[in-house]
This record gives C-alpha cells, structure tokens and sequence, in this order.
C-alpha cells in the first residue's frame, strides 16, 4: 500500500477547509453522478457548495468535463505531444534505480554561440524585450549513432505569452529504424544558467520540458546569455 | 503473507465496520478482506467514512462493500499505475490527464493555443506526481478521483500565474440565501401573490429552458436527480450542472433587478 499523505488531492491548502472538502470532492462527484441527490444525502456539503464558490466551480466543472469525455464531446488535443513520464522514475525503489549505465554523451553549446542564436549581429538593432517576438530559437541539434540506432535530438525555445512565462521548450527527438520500441530509454539533462532540468527519452515525439524563466539563463536588462548549454544524453 | 490482526474495535463506527467484513468472511472473500481492511481504517482515519455515512451509521456497511466492490474492479488497474507504474498504462492515461487539464484551462479563458496545450501538460505532470504518491481510498472510481487531482493541479497553476483570484462580486443575493428563498416559496401556499414568488418567477425567465424547467421540477415539483435526470433524459451530473448553473444564474438576475428597481 502506497503511503498515505495529508492532502492527497493536491490542493494549495490556503484555506484548510476547503482543503479537506477538496480531499472529499471525487466522493461526492461519483455519488452525484450515480443520481444520488446531493443536496438531500449530503446537506453539510450541499451548503459547502453554496457558500464557496471555488469548490462548487470546481464540482461543476468536474462534473461536465466527466460527461463531455464519456459523450465523447472534449476532442483530443490539437497538436498532441508526446508524453515526457520522467516522472515515473522518481521515489523509485532502489532495484529499478540501479540499472547499468552503459553510455554517456555530454554536449555544450557556448555562451557566445547561444548569444549569436538569440541576438543575430544584424538584428543589432533590436533590443529590449523584442528579441523574442514571434520567433522559434533552435539551440541544439545533432544526430547521433549508438548501437543500432540513429538518433536525432533538437532542442527549440520559444517565448511564452509573456516575459514572466519565460521560454517554452520542447526537445524533439526522432529514432531510426522508425517504429522499433526496442531502443533503451535514454535520460537527458539540460543545464543552462540556473535552469536544471532532466528528462526521460522513451520514444521518439515532441518532449515539452517546463520552461525556462528568463532570468535563469539571461542578464537583468534581458540582452546577454549568461552561461553556457550543457547537454548531457545517457542511458538508464 | 501475515494477515493483518484484527483490530479491536473501540466505536460503533468501528464495530460496524466490523460487522461488514464479516459479512464478507462470511462469503469466503477473507482474501479481499485481508486486503480491504487497511484501506477501510485508513479511510476511518482521514474521515472519509465520516463523509461518507454523514453520520448514519446505516450507510457503514454500504461504504465497505462499495470499498470491497471497487477493490475488485480497479486493484488491477491501480497497482498498474501506482505500483508497477506501467508505461503503457501511463502513456493512455496521461493523455487522458492532458486532455482534462487543457479543457480545465480553457473554461478557465486560457485560449487554444499550443501553450495553453503546453500548460496543460505541466499541470498534468504535477498532478500525475501526486497520484503516484497518494493513497487511493478506493470508495470513488478512479476516474473522479485523478479529475479532481487534475483540477486542483490547474487551479493551483492558475493561481501561481495570477497571483490573485478573481474578486468576488459581494452585492449579490447569495446562493445561501436564494435557496433558502427557493425552499420557502415551495412551501408557501399561496405562492403567486409571494412578493418573492414574482420576483423569482421573473428571474426565471431569463433562465435557458433547460434550466428553467430543473428549477421547476426541482423546487415547484419536489422531485429528486435522479426523477429529474430521467424526464429530461440527461445524466445525474447534468442536472446538478444544470440546477447549479441555473441558481448562479438567478442569484446574477435577482441582483441585477434589485438594483434596477433600487
């Protein structure tokens, strides 16, 4: 049996009541949605609903999201990424996490050449926070042979709606031969700045790693990298 | 494997419990029981069995049938997901959370746009980290459950992003009050010559049909979800949407023609 957590819904835990009634919601939600008359069979809550209108968004939305997906109405999403589950080799127990490592391969792209990427010399008139509109910026990309297979990695940054979002980005990875799902999964670590962030390669798609605050990799005034890229690719 | 000592039970809810699973023993399921009970004192401690019966010890041995029932049905599944943690299994139902947060983002007026989709994604990693570190209490079916962890994941994003909510309009009827309203009028006799009763009926026909006709039943006819949800025709969740949907929108209309008249 997992362990057992405080606050297992996740919630920001401002308001401690709220907290708890978000811990019960999906009870509630399940009964509702088996016709049982909440506001009869659960009046203590009913009145939660009533008075919050944060948990009761919460319970309607949930509700409709639930009937829109078993009608089939919530299409999938547009452009679908591929899933980065990284996530999953976290807390593992210590048998999954002592695999052999067999290969390692580190990269680095320079201060001076992200630099030239993100402020082109002839672009020199712009400055200010300009640099970024509109743009996609590739600040890494090789292919790369290991065993039987060819990889092919790029890494692409892109601004967010605004500065506070920070850079978007997205690893693409393609494998050949095409198709074989006998590849080992690979782990990659990106190091930029202050930015520290690993993620699993476990196929080939668009990985969306979580994006760069700008602050991490650039000068206050927004118009000097300040570190060099590594880029570290191994397996696990 | 050692079973686990059979706790000594020290209330009623406890004896009820007790009761229950033997029950259950006594259909030969001790395996299931073996299994269930820690899941069931758990529950008792996190106070989801006090939600639950609301108080009615009655509803004891319903929730731990609906625990023993569920255990069986999504064991399987779960321990796929939180044991094994199955890429397969994973890959499909991280789709699935995906999805769920960009929807959530998108009633939130985040718009379509392949960042929003990005977001929907972070909110979908942060949430299907807390479902590998949570405790599955197994009287919900799983889906609800991860929704909810989904929604909170988004709302939480949403609020990191703003820095604030909303402000809330504080010169409204509140939906306290207008239920209460609602309840009195049902009970009132005489109800078209209510002063409250013409304002309500007014307000009412601002309201979508569908809408209308959920307050109607609900509250003129006295009839329950589930009657309701099969007249119409609709899910027990669309009526609730819909008669929840319907109240805000009267205490809005109510408000707005207070101040008209003011």
């Amino acid at each position: 049996m997992n362990k057992m957590t405080l606050n297992s819904t996740g919630n920001s835990g401002n308001d401690p009541s709220r907290s708890a009634d978000l811990e019960f919601l999906s009870l509630f939600i399940e009964q509702a949605r088996h016709g049982v008359d909440v506001s009869r069979r659960y009046p203590r809550f009913y009145q939660k609903l009533m008075v919050d209108p944060e948990l009761r968004q919460a319970f309607l939305d949930i509700l409709e999201l639930m009937d829109e997906d078993e009608n089939q109405t919530l299409v999938s999403l547009p452009l679908p990424t591929r899933a980065n589950l990284g996530f999953l080799l976290k807390d593992q127990p210590a048998a999954f996490q002592s695999m052999e490592k067999n290969w390692q391969i580190h990269w680095m792209r320079t201060r001076q050449e992200l630099q030239a990427i993100f402020f082109p010399p002839q672009l020199a008139y712009r400055h200010g926070t300009d640099f970024l509109s509109d743009e996609e910026f590739v600040v890494f990309r090789d292919d790369f042979d290991i065993g039987d297979f060819q990889y092919s990695v790029s890494i692409v940054c892109a601004l967010g709606e605004d500065l506070e979002a920070g850079l978007l980005t997205r690893m693409n990875v393609g494998i050949t031969p095409e198709g074989s799902s006998s590849h080992p999964p690979l782990k990659t670590m990106l190091e930029w700045g202050h930015y520290k962030e690993s993620v699993i390669i476990t196929g080939e798609g668009r990985i969306a790693l979580p994006p760069i605050a700008l602050a991490k990799i650039l000068d206050p005034d927004l118009e000097n990298v300040i570190s060099d890229l590594e880029l570290t690719i191994e397996t696990i | 494997m050692k079973p686990m000592p059979k706790p000594v039970p020290t209330d009623s809810i406890e004896m009820e419990i007790e009761r229950a699973l033997d029950l259950l023993v006594d259909q030969g399921r001790q395996d299931l029981v073996a299994r269930i009970r820690p899941i069931l004192y758990a529950n008792l401690g996190k106070g989801r069995i006090a939600r639950y019966t609301n108080g009615n010890p009655g509803y004891i041995r319903e929730y731990v049938f609906r625990v023993a029932e569920n255990y069986e049905a999504q064991n399987i599944y779960l321990e796929k997901i939180m044991i094994e943690r199955s890429t397969e299994v994973w890959e499909s139902l991280f789709a699935e959370m995906q999805k769920w947060a960009y929807y959530h983002l998108k009633r939130r007026d985040f718009n379509g746009t392949l960042v929003t989709q990005e977001n929907a994604t972070d909110c979908a990693t942060e949430a299907a980290i807390l479902i590998l570190k949570a405790h599955f209490p197994y009287d919900t079916d799983f889906k609800p459950w991860a929704h909810v962890i989904v929604q909170n994941a988004c709302q939480k994003f949403i609020q990191q992003r703003f820095k604030k909510t909303q402000p809330m309009e504080d010169d409204q009827l509140s939906l306290e009050d207008l239920l209460e309203h609602l309840q009195d009028h049902h009970a009132q006799e005489d109800r078209q010559k209510s002063e409250l009763g013409a304002d309500l009926r007014n307000a009412m026909l601002g309201l979508s049909e569908a809408r209308q006709r959920v307050i109607e039943d609900m509250y003129f006819s006295g009839l329950g979800v589930r009657e309701i949800s099969q007249k119409m025709g609709k899910s027990a969740g669309a009526i609730h949407s819909l008669h929840f949907n319907a109240l805000i929108d009267l205490q809005k209309i109510l408000g707005r023609n207070r101040d008209i008249n003011e």
